[in-house]
């Protein structure tokens, strides 16, 4: 009777070493509820915007400035980590210089194009001047708001007596929505 | 034979409970004379088995949110139950869930979040993995008051699985903080018929 104890010890020690969950495969007697899922819903820092797909300046006068239309610029959904995170806008030109309208005439230079320190809706505008070597900022959005916008972002192309050529002369420019601060 | 069983309570108390029943066999076991050779006595030997089933459930689903004004799903969720024991063959399983709190809780506290409703699942319509086997499922969302069918297996079923069931989370335009959004979930697995 004593071996017949031990043994059945023995099993009895060995069912409940096989029983403990491998992979989440686990045996349970009905009614179950001791199972458990978390569910995470990981947010990536984000925004919805709407910038200008287009500015024009209409060159009347190639030896004086040409202001643009007043441009819109929104930002709302604001996503970011802290309460204390700002969302900044900035800008850089795709190319050092515009595409003008015939090959090799003479045209302006991205740095030839500014911008004002518009009127921002739970932002700060800050002037500026494009580059192509670097994005140059144009708002910073306030610390936790939930949108920012402009609709008076103003870009200026200056004068360049030197152009000779009509036509459209062009620059793609390229905006950056970046999270700053901690 | 070493067999190391370790400190946890349920290996304790299953030794105990085996060595009290060694000791309570000895205890009542009937005295009778016989004469030899005798083939007098008999035993019953009782299998008392209880509804069960092996089940294997995600230890976390994730919802990958990249744009707070879109609902974001995933369809990749795997539930399993296997060896399922039932008192009769016109009984079922059935799964269902209940969230552990009334909303997801945020990364940074008071930061607005979603809430346990705005996750749903689907009835794992479509075909292959993303049907459930030997089971229907069921649409549903989410509640911290009630848990909430998402599959009943068919009766008699040995198993029931889905590789692919997809849960939804709605969008939810007022979150404003990035990070981890979490929120626990509890199944139940139960028999129901008769």
């Amino acid at each position: 009777m004593r071996d017949v104890c031990a043994r059945a010890l023995a099993s009895a020690a060995m069912i409940v070493a096989l029983a403990i969950p491998a992979s989440g495969q686990q045996s349970v007697t009905l009614t179950d509820t001791s199972q458990t899922t978390t569910l995470t819903a990981t947010v990536s820092e984000q925004a919805r915007v709407t910038v200008p797909a287009g500015v024009t300046f209409s060159v009347g006068n190639v030896s004086a400035s040409t202001a643009a239309s007043a441009a819109s610029v929104t930002v709302d959904s604001i996503v970011l980590a802290t309460a204390t995170k700002q969302l900044s806008v900035s800008l850089q030109a795709n190319a050092a210089a515009f595409t003008p309208p015939v090959v090799g005439s003479t045209t302006w230079a991205a740095g030839d194009v500014t911008w004002n320190a518009a009127t921002w809706t739970n932002a700060t505008g800050a002037t500026g001047t494009l580059s192509s070597a670097a994005y140059s900022t144009v708002a910073t959005c306030t610390a936790d708001a939930a949108d920012c916008s402009t609709t008076d972002l103003i870009f200026t192309l200056a004068a360049k007596s030197t152009v000779k050529r009509a036509g459209s002369h062009t620059l793609v420019v390229t905006w950056k929505f970046e999270s700053i601060g901690s | 034979m070493v067999i190391s069983v370790g400190e946890s309570r349920p290996v304790r108390l299953l030794l105990v409970a085996a060595a009290l029943a060694c000791v309570a066999e000895r205890g009542v076991s009937a005295q009778t004379a016989v004469t030899l050779t005798n083939t007098s006595e008999a035993t019953t030997l009782t299998a008392a088995v209880a509804e069960q089933a092996r089940i294997t459930m995600p230890a976390g689903i994730s919802f990958a949110v990249t744009n707070v004004n879109a609902s974001t799903t995933n369809g990749n969720v795997a539930i399993s139950v296997q060896n399922i024991v039932l008192a009769t063959a016109t009984k079922q399983l059935r799964i269902s869930v209940l969230a552990n709190a009334s909303a997801f809780t945020p990364p940074s506290a008071g930061a607005a979040t979603w809430a346990a409703s705005d996750v749903g699942w689907n009835a794992g319509p479509g075909g292959g993995p993303n049907q459930w086997q030997n089971a229907t499922g069921t649409a549903g969302t989410l509640s911290s008051a009630a848990y909430n069918p998402v599959a009943v297996c068919n009766p008699d079923a040995a198993s029931c699985s889905i590789a692919k069931l997809s849960f939804t989370l709605a969008s939810r335009p007022t979150v404003k903080r990035s990070g981890n959004h979490t929120l626990t979930v509890r199944w139940r697995f139960e028999s129901i018929g008769s």
